[in-house]
């Protein structure tokens, strides 16, 4: 049981690499672009239309009951906020790639894959199940290594691709090892049958072994700090719209999959007493920020700095109270955008460029003004400043963590974005610097780069002024995953 | 009949050999061998857990779920044998310790 918005990716996805055989190989990449465009925009409208009821009665704190079909769910509230989030992500991304990756040859398969993916991250996000969860991880885990390693013929991309997917690999055999021990213990892999099971059972070592398995298969995707070698290069490597699309939601998709099924284990381990996750949630924010200080290469500055932004929603998921999860979920949404936004004016630099060293952008700003302006916004919503929404978001990962007990994880959320100030305003001030003599030449980025980037830093600044539908849609989220395991 | 822990620890044991091999090996091969060493060990443990939880019945569901995470690990496979195939014809080898342009 699909729901109709899943089911109309999936067929775009299976239909995306026959267009090869109708259309001429000079227009191929116009059609599948239009294709994709058309694919994503009519999943997100249908989407809406079945949710719009839903949505009000979100936003009038109606929570809605619970699913009736066991393995895939009709919709629930913490499935709208990923759907809105990973679709929206990919609609932007196939705009962009229209121009960005015209250069490229294969293209009906990278739209494939693209879809592919999504589809994965929605049946994540609505499974009800730990093997269904389980297998739409695969689905988004290998789409996503194909897209890394999409360019063949560059031994980076090749490099960085056999790097991630070896270990984000073992990453989803180690998962797979604790969904037996799971097993082992409850007899079922069903999220309700779990739950009641480890309500009835007193105390059963194994269910600990497999929460540190799922904490480390989970965490080689969301890139903990002793596991996150990978991502640098995978986010350098990768196609600069496939860098935006995978920080934005793929990784943050392993830390949603973690808070879902360590909601239902909840029921035998209290996660708030697990100090191991907020340890590792400091050790993430200051490795990242203080590597992303030591770079020279934009788009490597900007994956390290995603790592910290990891760091920073594991606070949430530490502090394991309904404010907690929903400053998670919320950070989870406006971050998707911010780094949307800086990894496309990355490439739009890349496209106009050719290069990806800080060194050698002096004084872009005066020759691209429209995407140096988005960019300088993301930057500033990443540091936390006060009219955007990374400012929210991180108020209230310093609330959550304040009001349970755990002040240091806020205050290192304080020390940390002061540290990424150092970088984030050090690339603001290379691209503002006065115009080295090779820039003379340079003119803005084409129109269709410009659109997505300007329509990602929309919601970047609304959602800073006015974060109410997002919070509470973030809030009825968090609130149906801490109940994901009662009946 | 054995207890069920000798299958848990053999699971465990064939789980830890792939992951000694991703930690030690150098051939690219080898290492998508211990990935599927190590997805193997879980399946033996979902097998060998299913037939233990009512007697004499072997809980169907847990079947289904073995095959279709065979089906999982084939498809990983065949994207690292892929990329193994292109990376032979970039670096002309299957040395990963050739594969260090990127520093991590």
């Amino acid at each position: 049981m699909f729901t109709p918005s899943l089911i109309i990716i999936f067929a775009f996805s299976i239909v995306m690499p026959f267009i090869k055989f109708i259309v001429s190989t000079h227009k191929i990449h116009l059609a599948c672009n239009i294709l994709s465009i058309i694919g994503f925009s009519s999943a997100l409208i249908i989407f809406s239309l079945d949710i719009l009821e839903k949505i009000r009665l979100v936003l009038q704190n109606i929570l809605p009951s619970s699913n009736p079909y066991g393995i895939i769910s009709a919709f629930d509230s913490s499935e709208i906020l990923i759907f809105l989030v990973a679709n929206s992500l990919g609609l932007l991304t196939s705009i962009y790639s229209l121009k960005y990756m015209e250069r490229d040859s294969g293209l009906p398969i990278y739209y494939s894959l693209l879809f592919l993916n999504v589809a994965g991250i929605l049946g994540l996000a609505s499974s009800y199940d730990f093997f269904t969860l389980f297998v739409f991880w695969e689905l988004m885990c290998v789409s996503s290594y194909m897209l890394v390693a999409f360019r063949k013929s560059e031994s980076e991309s090749i490099e960085a691709g056999i790097k991630y997917t070896i270990m984000s690999s073992a990453g989803s055999a180690t998962i797979l090892f604790g969904l037996t021990l799971i097993y082992t213990v409850t007899g079922t892999l069903n999220f309700q049958g779990v739950a009641s099971a480890l309500k009835a059972i007193s105390f059963n070592p194994l269910i600990y072994v497999a929460l540190v398995f799922l904490l480390v298969g989970f965490g080689i995707k969301t890139a903990l700090f002793p596991l996150h070698t990978w991502l640098p290069d995978a986010y350098m490597a990768a196609p600069s719209s496939i860098s935006a699309f995978m920080s934005g939601i793929v990784t943050v998709t392993g830390l949603y999959a973690m808070i879902r099924s360590f909601s239902v284990l909840s029921y035998a381990v209290d996660i708030h007493s697990i100090w191991l996750i907020s340890v590792l949630s400091v050790l993430n924010m200051f490795f990242g920020n203080i590597a992303a200080l030591l770079q020279d290469d934009l788009k490597r500055m900007l994956a390290y700095s995603s790592i910290a932004h990891v760091g920073y929603m594991l606070i949430g998921v530490s502090v394991w109270t309904l404010p907690g999860i929903t400053a998670s979920l919320l950070h989870l949404f406006n971050h998707a955008f911010i780094k949307c936004v800086s990894f496309f004016c990355a490439g739009a630099f890349v496209y106009r460029l050719g290069t990806r060293k800080l060194a050698e952008m002096h004084g872009v700003g005066r020759v691209m003004p429209l995407t140096t302006s988005a960019l300088i916004i993301s930057l500033l919503s990443s540091i936390g400043m006060p009219p955007l929404n990374g400012f929210i978001s991180k108020l209230y990962l310093f609330l959550a963590s304040m009001n349970s007990g755990m002040l240091w994880l806020g205050l290192s959320l304080v020390i940390n974005s002061a540290i990424s100030a150092g970088y984030y305003l050090r690339i603001i001030r290379v691209l503002m610097a006065p115009k080295s003599e090779n820039m003379e030449k340079m003119k803005e980025a084409p129109i269709q780069i410009v659109v997505p980037i300007y329509a990602a830093t929309v919601f970047i600044i609304f959602f800073g002024l006015y974060p109410d539908p997002v919070f509470s849609l973030a809030q009825s989220a968090a609130s149906h995953i801490l109940s994901l395991g009662e009946g | 009949m054995l207890p069920v822990l000798w299958y848990i620890t053999t699971a465990f044991i064939l789980y830890s050999v792939g992951i000694y091999a991703l930690i030690t090996k150098r051939n690219l091969i080898r290492l998508i061998l211990g990935i599927e060493i190590m997805v193997n060990g879980a399946h033996v443990n979902f097998i060998a857990v299913s037939s233990y939880w009512k007697g004499g019945f072997i809980d169907p569901s847990v079947s289904s779920i073995v095959i279709i995470s065979i089906g999982l690990a084939a498809s990983v496979s065949a994207v690292l044998l892929a990329l193994a195939y292109q990376a032979y014809k970039c670096y002309r080898t299957l040395d990963i310790r050739v594969m260090r342009r990127l520093r991590g």
